[in-house]
């Protein structure tokens, strides 16, 4: 998995979110927020391909009181959240909505 | 949660996510400037006969220079440094300032979640900047609803179209608008068809009647503008008088939203609390950003209501925000007419 660039990291008054820049803006839906340990991934998501494990790990090194498994449910609703506010790099995923049109055969034989 | 002498604005906003309560409970605490405004420039292609703030070119000189692009991205880095994370740009028509290109391309990119204020009908002619650097969102003022209304409001020719034109290419640009309108004599016949043109565009609109005069080199005509007020009776008269609305003990800036967590840079370099005001002149030219911020949060601490109010029998039912009095000298003076108009 990859981050899209142009996404800022910004510790506002206490709290962490992400600000768009430039294209990003358009591409990244509500105001994406996350805790401080999320915050802290953030970094090293910004500069790796990484895997969920990556992840896992980093935090289990961080956290020492952690679980694995609590972590990963975390980082299961994390990473979905990124995926669905559109922060994360997806290889052949289309930006925006699109229409074919058939010709009546090709219709009916499909 | 930490009590104060009053209410923060954040703790009536039951509507704020979780997120933005926090982050404003703690600038609130802290006086973090998270919110700013710049006024890029007064210069304008429409002339609105209740703008407050726009100057032709000769005017400008009297009044100051504009900051330069340079100039302002400066204060911005410094801005964002110190907590600035939601800008609003505006202007005048902030697309006329000489270098809005530069500015606005280095601000999309510095981290802010920017707004941008604009009439839109000059949006057209930064079509390419604006899909390599979208605004988050933009307000828009429509003053009507056809060219003959903006020719009485905006005293300018086709303006309408051009807005309409502009609105239109930020729909199709998918860019959150939001419709502004203040409603005065001029365009007052013209709301049901203003409301026609919202509906159809499936946009948000916020309409006012509020017309104000700043004391910032711009005479406004309000008494020719102003929708007349309602023809209140005696009684609903004597019932207002007896509202308790002020805490005569609450400071003036207590009552505004952005009181410890907002500013307004102005077009001259000065950075104000409300922009309907002439002072203070606190200089970003001159001084780092944070030095600003500072002397204006105590400028607005000390800032005490006029003599005249503290003694004033209507001074509990009287509503009334420090934008409506004149700053001279680092106090707040009541501008000519005020209270008799607000005892009638």
């Amino acid at each position: 998995m990859k981050l899209k660039d142009g996404l800022i990291l910004r510790e506002v008054a206490g709290q962490y979110v992400i600000v768009p820049t430039r294209k990003r803006v358009q591409e990244v839906i509500g105001i994406l927020y996350m805790t401080k340990p999320a915050a802290y991934l953030w970094g090293y998501m910004q500069n790796n391909e990484f895997e969920k494990e990556d992840l896992i790990q980093l935090t289990l090194k961080r956290y020492a009181d952690a679980t694995y498994d609590q972590v990963s449910k975390d980082l299961d609703k994390f990473l979905k959240e990124l995926a669905v506010r559109g922060a994360l790099e997806i290889e052949d995923q289309i930006q925006g909505s699109y229409s074919i049109h058939l010709p009546n055969k090709e219709n009916e034989r499909i | 949660m930490k009590e104060y002498e009053f209410e923060p604005a954040c703790r009536r906003m039951e509507w704020l996510e979780p997120f933005y309560k926090a982050v404003w409970e703690k600038a609130f605490a802290d006086t973090i400037p998270i919110s700013g405004t710049f006024e890029l420039t007064p210069r304008c292609n429409f002339n609105c006969r209740m703008c407050y703030v726009h100057l032709t070119e000769k005017e400008i000189y009297k009044h100051g220079t504009e900051m330069t692009a340079e100039e302002w991205l400066r204060v911005a880095k410094e801005a964002n440094e110190a907590g600035t994370t939601w800008l609003c740009i505006t202007g005048g028509e902030p697309l006329m300032h000489l270098e809005f290109e530069t500015i606005w391309r280095e601000l999309t990119q510095m981290g802010f979640f920017i707004t941008l204020q604009t009439n839109a009908s000059l949006v057209q002619k930064f079509e390419k900047l604006f899909q390599e650097c979208p605004p988050r969102r933009c307000k828009i003022t429509l003053y009507g609803s056809n060219d003959e209304i903006y020719e009485k409001v905006c005293q300018v020719q086709k303006g309408f179209t051009r807005t309409d034109r502009g609105i239109q290419m930020l729909k199709q640009m998918k860019i959150p608008i939001e419709l502004v309108s203040t409603v005065i004599r001029q365009n007052l016949d013209d709301v049901e068809k203003i409301i026609e043109y919202v509906g159809k565009n499936s946009l948000p609109w916020i309409p006012n009647i509020n017309v104000r005069t700043a004391g910032r080199g711009v005479e406004v005509d309000m008494e020719n503008l102003r929708i007349s007020p309602l023809d209140y009776s005696e009684e609903k008269t004597c019932n207002l008088r007896k509202k308790v609305s002020m805490n005569p003990e609450r400071k003036p800036c207590t009552y505004c939203k952005d009181y410890r967590l907002g500013y307004w840079i102005v077009w001259n370099g000065y950075m104000r609390f409300c922009s309907f005001l002439n002072g203070p002149d606190i200089s970003v030219r001159d001084k780092a950003f944070k030095e600003c911020w500072k002397e204006l949060v105590e400028f607005q601490e000390g800032l005490q209501w006029p003599e005249e109010c503290r003694v004033c029998e209507l001074q509990e039912s009287c509503v009334r925000c420090a934008a409506l009095f004149d700053i001279k000298d680092g106090a707040l003076v009541i501008k000519e007419q005020f209270c008799k108009k607000r005892r009638e």
